[in-house]
């Protein structure tokens, strides 16, 4: 609003309502992004391949995560099959560039659309379940997503996995599979937009319906609040940004198979956003970026690196020791910390709120 | 050759129904879906084996570890509900961890007999069932569900991992170590002998074209016998009207004086001790013990007590029956690389168009 404009209408009386209500305004740091934005593009500047490769997950999976956030974050509906939209648009942009010789820059909405579509086709009958029954219901629709690319062999390769996927190429450059650094901007300007559509999706009446809803159904519904219509609607962007991501690692890693999209990965996801804080940005990318680094540094030969000198054996680390730690860090964080590391201040206080009704 | 799977179906099915009881139970008494109820399915299934064989030293070593842990957490927390907390209490329930894991250590070292590993697995992995309750659960009681529901599926994460680690991911048997109870086999069967000759060549019974194994008729007999005394003990037992009235308000059940945690504690020690029992007849009679068995044999089980009406005891019965023959006619009919999915395609379609289930009745909402 310029200054010249006329005084908006004057401040309420009291501030206590406003800190009191549910949705606090939510203040974007619009600052502090571009400057996390601006570090993580010189990564491939300091750190070897290796890093890089790691940079990449940390944000494709921040990606992911975010897009969990909107159903499990936002909406107060936990999504136990989030992996599935992530393994359709993967397997359907993989089809679209091998199969009908589509470019990535056509595949990867296309895939984002795919996974958008089947997230409303799940939503419309699913989404007035409640609770552990929509949970269910997303992790049977996960599993039947792994069944059929196994068993659909014509399509999916099978178990043989999916081979030799193509690579983007700008301007007549193709991306090089060993030189990550391409594909590490991209996933980088994939997630800047993915961050953003977040904030203005938090700010907007679509937000703060969501947060209606996530807070208490009955009472959102009697304010006006079109529940199937706002839920299908979280659904399907979360939907389309899993298979957006899908995209990506379908291009990137080359090949795909479907363990890749197994339940585990969907806990995974899960794990990262409760660990940040359901329904915090910040928190959910976060989260994303601490756990893929302590997937790093918990596989055996890093650990080595740490434990070697400590007089431990290299042989005698579990490779399975990751899943332990997710697990405890998931039962440690519901116990002490169940708004997270980062908390969504309405999630922070919602949580209170419920402990107190509950003494 | 349909009636031979039909028979497989309903074999497998009945050992769902063993497996969906303790879904139900506990979905009805605290509303939560126990993601690690798979996991103590599993744990039995892999004590009654190192019970059975000579474990190595440091499988041995694993479970007595496990097993200590497990028997600290019940016994402190049994100490501190009858004599309150105190150092003595503290030092009590450490020794009675310690002297537990070290016999058990000891029972995974030599060989034990079959039936007497049977009720000492059942024993653990019911207790297990109690400790999980105890630890992550009982803290979170009233939290919203969703804090429950993940820390379930933290749970089952941690176990079947750490079982991983304590005995590997490979696929265990009863027949690789010479274990297999005798009177389910015939001795001149050849050690690789395919799978299902050993089921329908043990000792069996022919009724008309049909062969059934000593196996199957033991696994059916046993479920039944179990849900039929599981079914007495809720309707006619006064610890069953105690769980079905901590089922319809906790508050309300408190104030008639019983002793709700107590009742919970129970009830997972019902449910797991079936679930173990199920894991080890399955574990027999697929002659495939590992530790990603849980996690499908879970959903199969949640699938079958879902169809059957979620909280409704027969109904889980039901449930796992009508899986079990699902899956065998999938299997009939040339589809076994579906056959998986039906289980998830039942559950699906239940709780989108009929979400009480076959047999239940519409439960009230809480909360």
């Amino acid at each position: 609003m310029g200054p010249g404009a006329p005084s908006p209408e004057p401040v309420a009386p009291s501030p206590e309502p406003v800190a009191r209500s549910p949705v606090p305004r939510v203040r974007s740091l619009p600052w502090a992004w571009v400057a996390f934005v601006a570090l993580a593009a010189c990564v491939p500047f300091v750190g070897s391949s290796y890093v890089v490769g790691v940079a990449i997950y940390a944000l494709l999976f921040s990606i992911l995560a975010l897009g969990l956030n909107i159903m499990t974050g936002f909406c107060g509906l936990l999504d136990l099959g989030y992996v599935g939209f992530y393994g359709i648009g993967a397997y359907a942009a993989a089809v679209f560039m091998n199969n009908f010789d589509v470019s990535f820059w056509l595949a990867l909405p296309l895939a984002g659309a795919l996974g958008a579509l089947s997230g409303v086709l799940l939503g419309v009958p699913t989404l007035r379940l409640t609770g552990d029954y929509f949970a269910i219901v997303t992790f049977g629709f996960s599993e039947l997503v792994i069944l059929v690319t196994r068993n659909w062999t014509s399509v999916t390769h099978g178990a043989r996995g999916f081979p030799d996927i193509h690579k983007p190429s700008l301007f007549g450059h193709e991306f090089l599979r060993y030189s990550p650094t391409a594909f590490f901007y991209l996933v980088l300007a994939l997630f800047a937009l993915t961050v953003f559509v977040m904030y203005r999706i938090e700010d907007s009446r679509l937000g703060r319906a969501w947060f209606a809803i996530r807070e208490d159904e009955i009472a959102a519904e009697s304010c006006g609040i079109n529940l199937m219509g706002y839920k299908t609607l979280g659904f399907a962007i979360a939907a389309g940004i899993g298979g957006l991501g899908g995209a990506f690692y379908a291009s990137f890693s080359g090949t795909l198979h479907w363990t890749a999209f197994t339940f585990s990965e969907s806990v995974l996801i899960l794990c990262m956003v409760v660990m940040g804080g359901l329904g915090s940005i910040p928190g959910v990318v976060l989260g994303s970026c601490l756990l893929v680094a302590l997937q790093e540094g918990l596989r055996p030969q890093n650990l080595a690196f740490v434990l070697s000198p400590l007089g431990v054996p290299a042989s005698a680390i579990p490779g399975e020791l990751r899943w332990i730690v997710y697990g405890a860090l998931l039962i440690l964080m519901m116990r002490w910390r169940p708004a997270g590391l980062w908390p969504q201040s309405s999630v922070a206080a919602e949580l209170s709120e419920e402990a107190d009704e509950a003494e | 050759m349909l009636a031979q799977i039909l028979l497989l179906g309903v074999t497998m099915g009945a050992a769902y129904a063993l497996i969906a009881v303790g879904y139900t139970m506990v979905y009805g008494i605290i509303e939560l879906i126990n993601f690690a109820h798979g996991e103590i399915y599993m744990y039995g299934a892999f004590m009654c084996l190192a019970f059975t064989i000579e474990s190595t030293p440091y499988q041995a070593a694993g479970a007595g570890l496990a097993a200590g842990l497990i028997v600290w957490v019940v016994a402190a927390s049994l100490l501190a509900e009858r004599f309150g907390r105190g150092a003595a209490q503290a030092l009590g329930s450490l020794a009675a961890g310690g002297l537990a894991g070290l016999a058990v250590r000891w029972a995974c070292l030599v060989r034990v007999p079959f039936a007497l590993s049977f009720i000492a697995a059942v024993a653990l992995a019911s207790m297990l069932g109690v400790a999980i309750e105890i630890v992550a659960y009982r803290p979170l009681r009233e939290s919203p569900r969703l804090t429950a529901l993940i820390t379930a599926i933290g749970v089952s994460l941690v176990l079947q991992n750490v079982a991983q680690v304590i005995w590997s991911a490979e696929n265990h048997t009863f027949r690789k170590y010479g274990a297999h109870p005798d009177i389910f086999l015939r001795r001149n069967l050849p050690e690789s002998a395919p799978f299902w000759d050993v089921v329908t060549q043990g000792h069996y019974v022919q009724a008309g074209p049909l062969s059934l194994s000593l196996l199957q008729l033991f696994i059916a007999l046993v479920a039944f016998l179990l849900m039929l005394g599981l079914h007495l003990l809720v309707m006619r037992t006064k610890l069953g009207m105690a769980m079905r009235a901590c089922a319809q308000d906790q508050a309300a059940a408190r104030l008639m004086g019983i002793d709700v945690n107590r009742v919970i504690s129970l009830t997972f020690a019902l449910g797991s001790a079936l679930g173990a029992v199920a894991g080890i007849l399955v574990g027999l009679y697929r002659d495939e013990i590992k530790p990603t068995m849980g996690y499908q044999a879970g959903v199969f089980a949640f699938s079958a007590a879902v169809l059957g009406g979620i909280g409704n005891i027969p109904g889980a019965m039901v449930g796992g029956l009508v899986l079990g023959v699902a899956q065998s006619l999938a299997i009939y009919f040339d589809l076994s690389e579906w056959a998986t999915g039906v289980a998830y395609f039942v559950m699906i379609s239940v709780i989108v168009l009929r979400p009480a289930g076959l047999m239940g009745a519409q439960l009230p909402r809480k909360s």
